[in-house]
């Protein structure tokens, strides 16, 4: 080795980088040549002085202060929103479809340095009658809410109309496609008695809607106060951030309001996951207006005259026998085992598989799909496996697939994973949403769902015994608009469906739509029934082009023990691994 | 095997803020040797360093690569030095005598053992060379580390460090040779 040789493997000679030869050889170099060992003995030295220099930096720890630092300003954000919630939680609660019309001016107790304030917008929005708002996009397309009464008409975006009366919690819903209005009672009031009528202040009205958010559990809100200009005129902007399921700070709502006349203006909503996707839109910008009055009834909003109003109570109000066979059922379905693990199958290749873990309020589904071995190439043969089979096989050959997609409830926050598969070319997503505010589990595969699917919108009737009725059941009519369900439920066999009829009407005459038996019931070590077998009859829609069809399914259940269900069955975290996340 | 800066950052992101330590933890020594380096003293750097952790915690969402936020972090920390020499320049003009007399002797406040002149020469150094030394040393990266998170060959990861010491020497003999610098001339 010579000077310059050894002077380029220097750095790797002292780093211990060298293969034994090289070291060797830079070694018996470095003996020799004293030009060179003064060069690495000057290299050694400043590493020997960074390195002190870096330890230096350990005996500083910041990892403290900084998380205090973090946690006091958040904390400064909580404290708002503390204020908040005692602030909405005074008035009664619209659903969340009635307007949302200023929520966020419930920010008015914060004050703020803008030449505006919310507590200004308040005041001001409390001496109007009527606030309604135009959008440009999403569900809505107006709302109207009178200030007086808090009474709530809106117009969808789908063509349905819904007004809402909250002195005596009654919602009026006109579905334009099946052209009937529905009358149900929104607010869920014990023992069915509607709490006398308090007349609240306007501000409250308008609040309201709010306390869905500031009712979280966690922190999920925060207001900030810009100056901003609209069309050249001058405007005070408020801009509402929301804490979502992920933990993320996402900006959810913007409020202009005009410092002359104190009114807002504009807003601009963040549209929903769901609505995002179908209106293709992030967000949906409303123009406010003050109107001296508003709508008084449905049919001002151009809602036929004549169409059939149908009163959909809830169970508390059904008729004696009814009740009885419906609470019958609502009881089976309690005692059904809430341990367990199911798998559920068809007789069919190139279908779905799903394997379903419960564990009380914890459920994970996961979906696999089993390709025909005969097509597709060789990427199918990979993923085939040939039915019919057994729990078992379908058990052991899960193990070494990638599901489709993964469903899971933890009691608290809900996942929906869906993965990328080698033959298709997507992200993997996962979507994570605030448990009990919307369900992001598929029903359609759940042992319970399939075998007490009654509707609890009703009331329904008791029909008389036909020949279409399977021995021994009793059968419910649930009928509504131009949709119609009968539900043969097996007394002898914990009032199980066994048979579902769904019909349609075509030319003002009812035709079926579609029927599901279930069949070959067995017992479960604690004696409760379960069908082990479905049957799916489509009839299929020649206007629609839908061809009728016949599908066999197989559902299988097996009662689980604590400690036997697989690591990690119900943890979330490990979902989001390798996924982007979406969330609200 | 070790976690990556993505890892902790999505962690962070999918509500779990304590996660954030690790990376303070990670990259405290790179952030106070950057900002002594380039704000002179030691109790300066570490009150930059935290109010860099700080703005970084609070700016996660907008960071576009979640695997970039090293040299992020360091683009943080250089903007917040840069507006504390703004403030520092701004107190100064104000209390120009007051300051003179009051500006202690370089070091002396600061936390004892931190090697000044060293940070300085390696504040001094180019992006790729700086960035080198500072997740060698300071990050406490192995060469065979560095070369997998700089996605380089291990050769060319001791050439850069070669080279980065053959500056710092250079520039550590110039400095030695010098008056030392007060504190607040180092910008200038």
């Amino acid at each position: 080795m010579n000077c310059q040789e050894c002077q380029e493997q220097l750095t790797a000679y002292v780093e211990g980088l060298l293969d034994e030869p090289t070291r060797r050889d830079a070694e018996a170099h470095l003996q020799s040549c004293p030009g060179c060992r003064a060069e690495c003995e000057k290299t050694r030295g400043l590493r020997a002085r960074l390195t002190a220099d870096a330890e230096t930096t350990a005996q500083t720890s910041l990892a403290g202060p900084v998380m205090d630092a973090i946690l006091r300003k958040q904390t400064s954000k909580l404290r708002r929103i503390a204020m908040l919630k005692k602030y909405t939680r005074a008035g009664l609660v619209p659903a969340a479809a009635t307007i949302a019309a200023a929520v966020i001016l419930c920010y008015a107790m914060l004050g703020g340095g803008a030449s505006l304030s919310l507590a200004e917008v308040q005041a001001a929005v409390a001496e109007q009658s009527w606030v309604h708002v135009t959008y440009d996009t999403g569900p809505f397309v107006e709302q109207w809410v009178c200030l007086a009464d808090g009474n709530t008409y809106c117009k969808r975006r789908d063509g349905d109309v819904v007004f809402a009366d909250w002195a005596r919690n009654l919602r009026y819903w006109y579905d334009q496609r099946a052209r009937y209005i529905s009358v149900d009672q929104p607010a869920t009031c014990p023992g069915g008695q509607v709490p006398p009528w308090q007349p609240q202040t306007a501000w409250q009205h308008v609040v309201g809607p709010y306390e869905q958010l500031a009712g979280e559990p966690a922190p999920t809100a925060g207001v900030e106060t810009e100056h901003d200009e609209l069309d050249g005129k001058k405007t005070i902007r408020f801009d509402l951030y929301y804490k979502d399921a992920t933990g993320k700070d996402i900006l959810l709502t913007q409020l202009w309001a005009d410092p002359k006349t104190r009114l807002p203006v504009r807003r601009r909503d963040r549209l929903q996951l769901a609505h995002r996707k179908q209106f293709k839109q992030e967000w949906a910008t409303g123009l406010y207006d003050f109107p001296p009055k508003g709508p008084s009834s449905l049919y001002d909003l151009g809602v036929p005259r004549d169409v059939p109003v149908r009163k959909q109570l809830a169970p508390e109000h059904w008729a004696g026998e009814v009740r009885k066979v419906v609470e019958a059922a609502e009881q089976a379905r309690q005692q059904f085992p809430r341990r367990y693990r199911a798998v559920v199958w068809r007789d069919q290749q190139r279908s779905e598989i799903d394997i379903l873990y419960r564990d009380g309020v914890r459920i994970r589904q996961e979906r696999y799909f089993s390709l025909d071995p005969a097509g597709e190439g060789g990427k199918a043969a990979q993923y085939s496996l040939a039915v019919p089979t057994t729990p078992e096989k379908i058990l052991e050959w899960a193990r070494g697939q990638v599901p489709v997609s993964i469903g899971l409830a933890d009691g608290e926050t809900e996942y929906s994973r869906r993965n990328s598969l080698p033959w298709h070319n997507r992200t993997t997503t996962v979507r994570v949403l605030k448990y009990r505010k919307r369900d992001l589990l598929a029903k359609g595969s759940r042992p319970e769902e399939i075998q007490w699917p009654l509707d609890r919108m009703g009331p329904p009737e008791i029909l008389e015994h036909t020949p279409e009725t399977p021995a021994g059941c009793i059968a419910l009519r649930f009928e509504g608009g131009n949709s119609r369900s009968d539900y043969y439920v097996d007394p002898s066999h914990d009032y199980i469906c066994v048979k579902q009829l769904q019909w349609r009407t075509r030319d003002g005459k009812w035709e079926k739509e579609r029927e599901s038996w279930l069949f070959d019931l067995r017992r479960l070590p604690g004696r409760q029934w379960y069908a082990t077998r479905r049957l799916f009859i489509g009839y299929g829609d020649s206007t629609r082009n839908i061809s009728s069809s016949k599908l066999f399914w197989n559902i299988d259940v097996e009662v689980l023990e604590d400690g036997q269900f697989p690591a990690g069955t119900f943890d979330g975290e490990k979902l989001l691994e390798g996924a982007k996340v979406e969330s609200y | 095997m070790c976690r990556t800066d993505g890892y902790f950052v999505q962690r962070c992101l999918n509500g779990r803020p304590e996660e954030f330590r690790h990376l303070i933890e990670r990259y405290q020594g790179v952030l106070l040797s950057q900002l002594t380096g380039l704000l002179g003293s030691a109790d300066r750097a570490e009150e930059a360093a935290q109010e860099a952790f700080v703005r970084a915690y609070f700016a996660l969402g907008r960071l576009r690569r979640a695997d970039s936020f090293f040299s992020w972090l360091v683009g943080i920390a250089t903007r917040v030095a840069a507006d504390q020499q703004r403030r520092d320049a701004r107190r100064r003009q104000a209390v120009r005598a007051a300051a003179e007399l009051a500006t202690p002797a370089p070091g002396a406040a600061s936390a004892g053992a931190a090697d000044q002149p060293l940070r300085r020469a390696v504040a001094g150094l180019p992006e790729d060379y700086r960035q080198a030394i500072l997740l060698r040393y300071y990050a406490g990266l192995s060469c065979a580390e560095l070369a997998e998170r700089l996605g380089k060959p291990l050769g060319t990861v001791t050439k850069t460090l070669s080279r980065a010491y053959a500056m710092l020497r250079e520039a550590l003999a110039g400095d030695e040779g010098r008056p030392k610098p007060r504190d607040h001339e180092v910008d200038s």
